[in-house]
């Protein structure tokens, strides 16, 4: 009797499946009958648990679809995932019951596989198969939420990724993605910062809970039918929530931004920024109060007050009490604070009774001012440097070094600007800022010459603020002494944390005086402009340098942190590696045929991810030309100051990036470039207004993209290259024949003749040639070109074309011997297949080629490389004409497989004096192809 | 600095990974062992002597392989399922070497590293630390530094490279 009902049972669980699959938007008819049937087995089976719950579900689900409840598409969706549970219930209650029921399970499962609907079968496997992943997962997210106390970008991580799991499970249940998606957004922002850590993780456990609440209500509680409608309604109130509580946490840092801002102003005795301070508490305050956060609503009451007290007379303490308690509730929003941690609301309440004191005796002015006056008067008897002791094992030292170093250049680079805008208060801030902190800083490590100039400095600024000085002329002159000046003292600071001896910068007393007094004639100061460009372009090309305060400069916008260049290597190596695995993964046959929907779904997930990720990391390695660009401004400043012409530098497109390693190695060639367009390029302004030009020559730096490489110009309006001059010249000293017919470019190709630029009378007439080829050179060590056009009379221009990255070529893949060789494109001249009639044997010199004329050496691959299996007729065979250093040849290889993109890796240790090879390249297939050097290989062809 | 701690570590560790070439047992400090790998496809390095096999790909990094059968002057043998690749890590250089199979971790204390013989092994004593007994099995202990400096294989193929000239 019982196994009669149970088959009865299973037909019924078959024709309610059947039912489902064929059924029609707004089928009513069909989800009444689903409800009958579910009805019945669950009377039927009443004794038989699972099953009973399941069809209990199903049937209360399709009573919601026929009284229109809930909209039609999400009920079936639902529906669906009923069905198959019990499909799944009953397949398990015939396991237990007998074998017999086979058959029946078996049809059951196929009418399942054959439900017509995609969201049939991806519904079915995230809402029924999934309570236990997704049971897992929350379980684990929780874990994670409750043991996280301060921020920890790790585990955010992983929390973000947890979520973006979860979305991929509850792929079809409408609004729970919105809500897991949401979260995963929640968890990316307060990562980068963008949502103070407090909040978010306070929403991120909100997430969690409202999806533990969803599991319990829907996938394990039998009224779950019931709760259903609720849930989407929680789903959407917690996703609005949760934007609106990041949104109103980016406010508040927004807000607390400009608060700190303002105290900042006062601090430079902005006193008009008072009242818009106040405006910034007030508004804190009640952005903190509807968040819940009372002592940080109370802090700010008091700020309010006691600004209200001392109104317009501000003075130092109050600032450093305002100061306390912007940093308090940026610290609490920024999550320094463990949560649940009461102690910050301690030091929040101690801010706000203090600033009321404050406010009480606020009618006591004090003008910042005047304490600084007595000090200074004591100060102007200093001409010798102080005695200085470092302590080397002082961490805060190197701390000091690079900040100083970020001060210094902001503040070069807006003295550099300020020269243009002069009176530009703006800047003047920026660079008076620069000279403040490095005095703050000095003067806590007991450094008591840097204090010194940078307060001097400082005051400088000051009057110049006040407008008792013309910053521009001679007071910027001094003013770029003295950040000289600070930069030999950081750069010697740090070298006596290396254990070097410190030793005060020579030219202190001298600078005292002249920050001093700024007119004061200065016989020294071209002396040392004259210094400073002898040793200029080693300065300049100091690229680490650049790099780090790149990086540094940019970090205050963006939250930006140093990573080792060594860790970025690494990481860029284990993506590489991924993006190979997982395209092993993906080409898997087992894995590219699969029926399984899931399965190649979460492949192409993962593909997604990966890609993403590859790009990311190929990123972190750009940076951009700013710093570089900006240093050229400042070296033609200084070069045109030594050579007595007038010169404006301007730049563009300095945020074009590059690679890191790019950007470090083109900074000398520019300065050579720049240094040529100053010196011999541009004209004197006699010559220029003889010639009609403006009395200020230009030149103009711009960078930009030009498919897949990037273009950098530097252009002048000087005098042009003389071609004639050139020529001649090229003639005399035997480069070119006397006869020989050149094309403009070929002309201007000249200069970049090694030897040719030596010569003196040349460089006088054709303003152009010193180093050039060494400019060249490095030029094309980064796989770059460098090409010229020029108008005589108007002006040169030079054009660079740089690769995006280093580590990454462009290149042609060979067999040689069932070998795969890559050879760089950019050295490939053309391929061909050469006939009979275009090989001739040189006895004893081996073979030549002929091509249109061209008479070029042979050389076979496998011979130079004794690989044995190559194809040896020549007419078989392919040669591969590439083009080294000016000597074409012909390379010989079985066949050319197709052009990829190949990231380079370094062969390394014992391999360093191959030739032929200049590294590996690992393919898509996991392995390792060597990456042929053309010119290497001529050698080992005339070695051997 | 760190790698003269980790050496000392190492001589207290006395703990040998073991390995097979031919019948001969060999022992190598396990300090220097960073990972062990199956035998993959390994890219032929040209002109290079026949005991560098050439170089793979170690997840990312491109490292060199020896064959130690070849290194040690013994004729080649085919490579067989157990045939694996130790990779080694000499003072952050790593490199691979193919041996035909992995024994065990092997503790062998100090006192039982007797002084090499000067005959009676097929290897250069020159590449052995010493003999070590442990549970009752003979193993040559191998200065794997010095069977893998990078100079010494400079050295070897550029000589090879200029008998191969006359």
């Amino acid at each position: 009797m019982r196994e009669g009902l149970l088959e009865d049972t299973l037909a019924m669980v078959e024709e309610i499946s059947g039912l489902a699959a064929g059924m029609d938007e707004d089928d009513l008819g069909g989800a009444e009958r689903i409800r009958e049937l579910a009805d019945e087995i669950s009377f039927r089976s009443e004794a038989q648990g699972g099953m009973a719950r399941e069809a209990a579900s199903l049937s209360q689900i399709a009573k919601e679809m026929t009284s229109g409840q809930t909209d039609f598409s999400v009920a079936y969706i639902k529906m669906c995932a009923a069905v198959s549970r019990l499909q799944t219930a009953a397949t398990d209650r015939e396991r237990a019951g007998d074998a017999e029921g086979m058959t029946a399970r078996e049809d059951s499962e196929l009418s399942a596989l054959s439900l017509p609907a995609r969201t049939a079968e991806t519904a079915r496997l995230a809402l029924s198969k999934s309570p236990e992943e997704l049971e897992l997962q929350l379980d684990l997210l929780e874990g994670l939420i409750q043991d996280m106390s301060a921020k920890d970008d790790h585990v955010l991580r992983v929390i973000k990724d947890f979520f973006w799991k979860i979305e991929m499970l509850v792929k079809d249940s409408g609004e729970a993605v919105g809500v897991a998606r949401g979260a995963a957004q929640l968890a990316a922002d307060t990562l980068a910062g963008e949502i103070p850590f407090e909040g978010g993780l306070q929403a991120l456990r909100g997430s969690a809970g409202w999806f533990r609440g969803l599991m319990e209500g829907e996938f394990e509680d039998e009224a779950a039918a019931d709760c259903s409608g609720t849930t989407i309604e929680n789903a959407a109130m917690m996703a609005s929530s949760l934007s609106t509580a990041g949104g109103f946490l980016e406010e508040m840092a927004d807000e607390l931004d400009a608060f700190e801002s303002s105290i900042e102003d006062i601090g430079y005795g902005i006193t008009e920024t008072v009242g818009r301070l106040e405006a910034s508490a007030g508004a804190l305050e009640k952005a903190a109060g509807r968040f819940g956060m009372e002592s940080a609503a109370r802090l700010f009451a008091a700020v309010t007050t006691a600004l209200k007290a001392t109104g317009k007379d501000i003075d130092e303490k109050t600032t450093a009490g305002l100061k306390a308690a912007a940093e308090c509730v940026n610290s609490i929003l920024s999550g320094a604070f463990a949560v649940g941690d009461e102690t910050w609301k301690s030091k929040a309440d101690r801010i706000a009774s203090g600033l009321a004191e404050r406010g009480a005796q606020a009618k006591r002015p004090q003008a910042a001012k005047a304490a600084v006056a007595p000090q200074q008067a004591e100060q102007t008897s200093f001409s010798h440097p102080p005695a200085v002791e470092i302590d080397p094992s002082n961490p805060e030292l190197v701390d000091f070094v690079t900040e100083s170093r970020e001060y210094l250049h902001a503040s070069e680079m807006a003295l550099v600007e300020l020269e243009k805008h002069p009176g530009d208060s703006a800047l003047i801030n920026e660079i008076f800022r620069g000279y403040h902190n490095i005095k703050g800083i000095a003067g806590f490590l007991n450094l008591k010459d840097t204090q010194e100039v940078a307060h001097h400095a400082e005051s400088l600024l000051d009057r110049a603020r006040r407008g008792e000085i013309d910053i521009a002329g001679r007071a910027a002159d001094v003013a770029f002494a003295a950040v000289d000046f600070l930069k030999e003292a950081v750069e010697r600071v740090n070298a006596a944390v290396g254990g070097a001896k410190y030793e005060t910068p020579s030219g202190y007393g001298e600078l005292i005086e002249r920050l001093k007094d700024p007119e004061r004639s200065c016989s020294e100061e071209r002396a040392a402009i004259e210094d400073r460009l002898e040793d200029k372009p080693a300065q300049t090309a100091a690229p680490a340098e650049t790099c780090a305060q790149e990086t540094k400069s940019a970090g205050k916008a963006d939250g930006m942190v140093k990573v080792s260049t060594t860790r970025l290597d690494a990481l860029i190596d284990a993506v590489g590696e991924l993006v190979i695995a997982n395209a092993m993964v993906t080409q898997e046959p087992e894995v590219a045929q699969t029926k399984s929907a899931r399965l190649s779904r979460n492949v192409s997930h993962l593909g997604k991810i990966t890609r993403e990720l590859q790009e990311l990391a190929m990123s972190m390695r750009m940076v951009s030309l700013k710093n570089t660009f900006q240093k050229m401004t400042r070296l033609t400043r200084d070069l045109s100051i030594k050579c007595g012409t007038s010169v404006e530098l301007t730049y563009s497109g300095e945020d074009t990036e590059l690679d890191r390693n790019v950007v470090e190695e083109i900074g000398s060639p520019l300065v050579h470039m720049v240094r040529n367009a100053v010196d011999h390029g541009i004209e004197s302004a006699q010559e220029r207004i003889a010639a009609g030009k403006p009395a200020k020559g230009r030149i103009h730096l711009s960078a930009a993209h030009e498919g897949g490489t990037v273009v950098i110009r530097l252009k002048d309006d000087g005098k042009g290259l003389d071609k004639n001059a050139i020529v001649s010249k090229a003639i005399a000293q035997n480069i070119v024949s006397a006869d020989a017919e050149l094309s403009d470019r070929e002309i201007y190709s000249l200069i970049f003749h090694p030897g040719f630029s030596t010569a003196k009378k040349v460089t006088e007439v054709s303003g152009r040639g010193v180093g050039m080829d060494v400019v060249k050179r490095s030029i094309e060590a980064l796989r770059g070109r460098v090409e010229i056009e020029s108008e005589q009379g108007k002006g040169s221009e030079f054009i660079i074309r740089l690769p995006l990255t280093l580590a990454i070529i462009d290149g042609m893949v060979v067999n040689v011997a069932h070998e795969k060789y890559i050879i760089p494109t950019i050295a490939i001249v053309e391929s061909l297949r050469p006939e009979r009639g275009q090989i001739d044997t040189v006895v004893g010199r081996g073979e030549m080629l002929k091509v249109r004329g061209d008479l070029m050496p042979l050389f076979r691959v496998h011979r130079l490389f004794e690989l044995d299996g190559a194809k040896t007729d020549t007419t078989d065979a392919l040669a591969v004409i590439v083009g080294g250093n000016g000597k074409r040849c012909a390379l010989m290889v079985d066949d050319l497989e197709g052009q990829q993109q190949v990231v380079i890796k370094a062969l390394g240790g014992m391999f360093d004096e191959l030739d032929g090879v200049s590294g590996g390249a690992i393919m898509g297939d996991g392995r390792v192809a060597l990456i042929l050097d053309t010119t290497g290989m001529i050698r080992l062809a005339h070695n051997s | 600095m760190a790698i003269a701690a980790a050496e000392e570590q190492g001589r207290k560790l006395n703990k040998y990974l073991t390995f097979t070439l031919g019948d001969e047992e060999y022992g190598l400090e396990i300090l220097k062992v960073r990972e062990i790998i199956g035998l993959m496809e390994i890219t032929n390095v040209p002109r290079m002597p026949n005991f560098v096999r050439g170089v793979i790909n170690l997840r990312g990094k491109v490292i060199p392989v020896i064959d130690l059968r070849q290194k040690f002057g013994m004729e080649r043998a085919d490579d067989t399922k157990e045939t694996c690749i130790i990779v080694v890590d000499l003072d952050g250089l790593l490199m691979g070497i193919v041996v035909d199979k992995v024994s065990e971790v092997l503790d062998i204390q100090e006192q039982d590293i007797e002084e090499t013989p000067t005959f009676g092994v097929s290897v250069d004593t020159e590449f052995i630390m010493g003999i070590g007994k442990a549970k009752g099995k003979i193993v040559i202990v191998l200065d794997i530094r010095r069977v893998l400096t990078a100079e010494e294989i400079k050295i070897i193929s550029k000589t090879e490279k200029e008998t191969g000239m006359k």
